[in-house]
């Protein structure tokens, strides 16, 4: 099977061309100029060298091809604040990835769960959410148009060998690590090896569906993350997100705290005219929620909080036929020898 | 924790010592100066930004306009740029030298972004035009750079015995267009080298004050015309120090982006390009995993806008005060640069159809 990867040197994309090839598929990376290109070329990979959203370009790019991945996706600082540009060239490089594949190739779109927006607690009014939005609304359609298979994958934090926030989650447990998240919370964590699977199931199946979310298959938890990443030795303690301070009494305490905090010389002053009793629990309620305040923040300093753990889980429907994502893993070789 | 001791002080000073404000004609409407230069230059009290010119039309116009500044396009003759007091050069190193010969021409001081020169050559004739000129090698105004010399030359933990250099990854070249000046080596001058190899060097170079520094022995991969990999073993000396120093720079390697200082009683590591991240220290004769983090100065930068400021007031300073700093246009880089080109073994070639 020939697979092109559109914006195959970015970050995921380089990483999928490795999974990909070690899986058998001979891999066409296409990428935009001769440095692009360097390190899958220094690999022994077969850059082709073309602008997508340019249609000759894409023609003669994706001649030959059985599946289109387009992992390319125009940022909106790469030429300046230009976001209209930066839309258009969005939708270009998948209105002609579509239009220029092969009649009988499949095309698979990385889009993001950013989509969905305050269903996974992220806003829908984010600029990245809305650019993969508006290109999976040109891949549906163009597809249509040209009678072509297509799937957009909304895929959840990237998780990989060359990918940073790996890094993050493994210094994050190389020694003892207090977790502000729920064990048994279920992540949205996307390992790539099941990217690779995802694109392979797609050029292999007819799904009724074009749009799919794709996370750890299956989901994984929080605990299951972590304990992949943690050497056997570590302790890894989980806090869930069950914070008492989040409640309403305890807001309403902080807020009065708050209003008296900021007036707190002047109220003093009307202290006289106060019982002596009411001073007293006045007194000890303010000396307890100050001793908390900074209880809490020495607690919350100790802990590791990442903005994924603030991630509902993304809703299906999810891919079908994925093999699971830790077999897999078990049974992949690094990515460079 | 370890207190640092500091003597340089902040040129703030400098700024109310002068009558008006420096009239700055900014070349070059592209990202760093929309990003850095110009923002910079709008806030500051001893400037005001009195033309943007640039050779393409919707550029210049979109940045003079947001700056209340004249708009000015370059079309083949650099002798319509207006005069003003100082000129900022943020064009590409390949077409610098027009502009630096017309600025020189009159007698107008120059703030150029980096390299100065795509040679040494180049660099030692253009420094012939000019002396008013400097090079915006900002990384050497970070808290952490400032901070590793004062340890070097203080010898805190003892006389430093070896140092890495290393700032690359595996990531290629993402974010440019076909028609980028990257993509043009008589425009960029190189690749790795020109875009972040030359920063690395401003740190070593600023570190080692006063030092001979020389390149030994050099190997690069090559991609058609342009680095991206370069691996150099590099020798300090000044009577009896010497050391030796490995720089890496690579765009197919994980090498990782990490400076380490070893001294006779510790180890000391920093980010060469995120002025945010402290310097860790690790004791040679501590536990296993332990380490220290030094607290930052607060007078020197801790990001990188700050310390494109602090570039500048050294410069604004250097104009009014005759004060200079370590590193003007970094001559010595640029000859480094020339030096591992020229030594460089061919150690691979990468063949893009």
């Amino acid at each position: 099977m020939i697979v092109a990867v559109v914006g195959g040197n970015g970050r995921v994309g380089r990483e999928l061309c490795f999974l990909l090839q070690n899986d058998g598929a001979e891999v066409r990376p296409i990428v935009r100029t001769q440095l692009a290109g360097s390190f899958l070329e220094y690999h022994d990979f077969d850059c082709t060298i073309a602008d997508v959203t340019n249609q000759a370009a894409a023609r003669e790019a994706l001649r030959g091809v059985d599946l289109v991945v387009v992992a390319a996706f125009s940022r909106q600082y790469s030429q300046g604040f230009q976001p209209k540009e930066t839309r258009k060239a969005n939708a270009n490089i998948v209105r002609n990835s579509v239009a220029y594949a092969p009649q009988d190739a499949t095309i698979v779109y990385f889009s993001s769960i950013a989509v969905y927006g305050d269903v996974v607690n992220l806003s829908k009014w984010d600029w990245y959410a809305r650019e993969k939005r508006n290109a999976e609304e040109t891949l549906v359609d163009c597809c249509e148009r040209h009678d072509k298979e297509g799937y957009a994958l909304r895929m959840g934090p990237v998780v990989g060998e060359y990918q940073s926030r790996r890094n993050k989650f493994r210094d994050a447990v190389s020694n003892e690590a207090h977790l502000l998240v729920d064990a048994e919370k279920n992540s949205n964590v996307l390992h790539t090896v099941t990217i690779k699977d995802a694109v392979l199931v797609c050029g292999r199946n007819n799904f009724d569906r074009s749009i799919y979310t794709l996370v750890n298959h299956p989901r994984w938890t929080w605990r299951d993350v972590f304990e992949y990443y943690a050497p056997s030795k570590s302790g890894v303690y989980f806090h869930g997100d069950n914070d008492p301070s989040d409640s309403l009494s305890n807001l309403g305490i902080q807020s009065v705290k708050g209003m008296v905090e900021a007036r707190e010389r002047s109220l003093r002053a009307f202290s006289v005219y106060l019982p002596d009793r009411l001073n007293q629990f006045i007194f000890h309620k303010y000396v307890n929620s100050v001793v908390a305040g900074e209880l809490e923040e020495l607690k919350t300093n100790a802990y590791t909080h990442f903005s994924e753990f603030d991630q509902k889980p993304a809703p299906g429907p999810v891919l079908p036929q994925l093999p699971n994502t830790m077999d897999t893993l078990q049974d992949s070789k690094p990515l460079l020898e | 924790m370890v207190t640092s001791v500091h003597n340089d002080a902040v040129l703030f000073t400098t700024l109310a010592e002068i009558d008006s404000p420096f009239e700055v004609g900014v070349v070059g409407a592209g990202h760093i100066s929309t990003v850095y230069h110009l923002p910079l230059l709008n806030d500051l009290d001893a400037t005001r930004i009195k033309y943007v010119a640039d050779i393409d039309q919707t550029k210049t116009r979109r940045a003079a306009r947001h700056y209340d500044a004249k708009s000015v396009h370059i079309g083949n003759d650099v002798s319509v740029l207006p005069d003003c007091d100082v000129a900022l050069l943020a064009v590409p190193v390949g077409v610098r030298s027009d502009y630096v010969e017309e600025f020189a021409d009159r007698q107008i001081p120059i703030f150029s972004e980096k390299p100065f020169a795509r040679n040494a050559n180049e660099h030692e004739y253009l420094l012939d035009l000019t002396e008013n000129a400097f090079c915006n090698y900002q990384r050497t105004c970070y808290s952490s750079v400032r901070q590793i010399r004062k340890l070097i030359e203080s010898e805190v933990f003892g006389p430093v015995k070896g140092a890495k250099f290393y700032e690359g990854g595996t990531g290629g070249t993402s974010g440019i267009t076909p028609d980028h000046y990257r993509t043009d080596v008589e425009l960029s001058g190189g690749n790795i080298l020109m875009e972040f190899g030359t920063h690395l060097l401003s740190e070593l170079v600023f570190v080692f004050n006063d030092k001979e520094i020389t390149v030994e022995d050099t190997d690069i991969i090559w991609n058609g015309e342009f680095e991206v990999d370069v691996d150099a073993d590099i020798r300090v000396q000044d009577g009896q120090f010497d050391i030796d120093i490995n720089y890496h720079v690579s765009q197919i390697k994980p090498v990782g982006k990490v400076l380490r200082f070893e001294f006779e009683d510790a180890d000391v590591t920093f980010h060469p390009q995120d002025a945010e991240v402290p310097l860790t220290i690790e004791p040679k004769n501590g536990e296993q995993g332990e380490e220290y983090t030094l607290q930052q100065e607060p007078e020197w930068a801790t990001t990188h806008h700050q310390g494109v400021y602090l570039r500048w007031n050294e410069f604004l300073s250097y104009l009014v005060n005759d004060r200079e700093p370590t590193i003007k246009t970094g001559v010595g880089i640029s000859q480094m640069i020339e030096n591992m080109f020229k030594q460089g073994r061919e150690s691979g070639r990468i063949t893009v159809q």
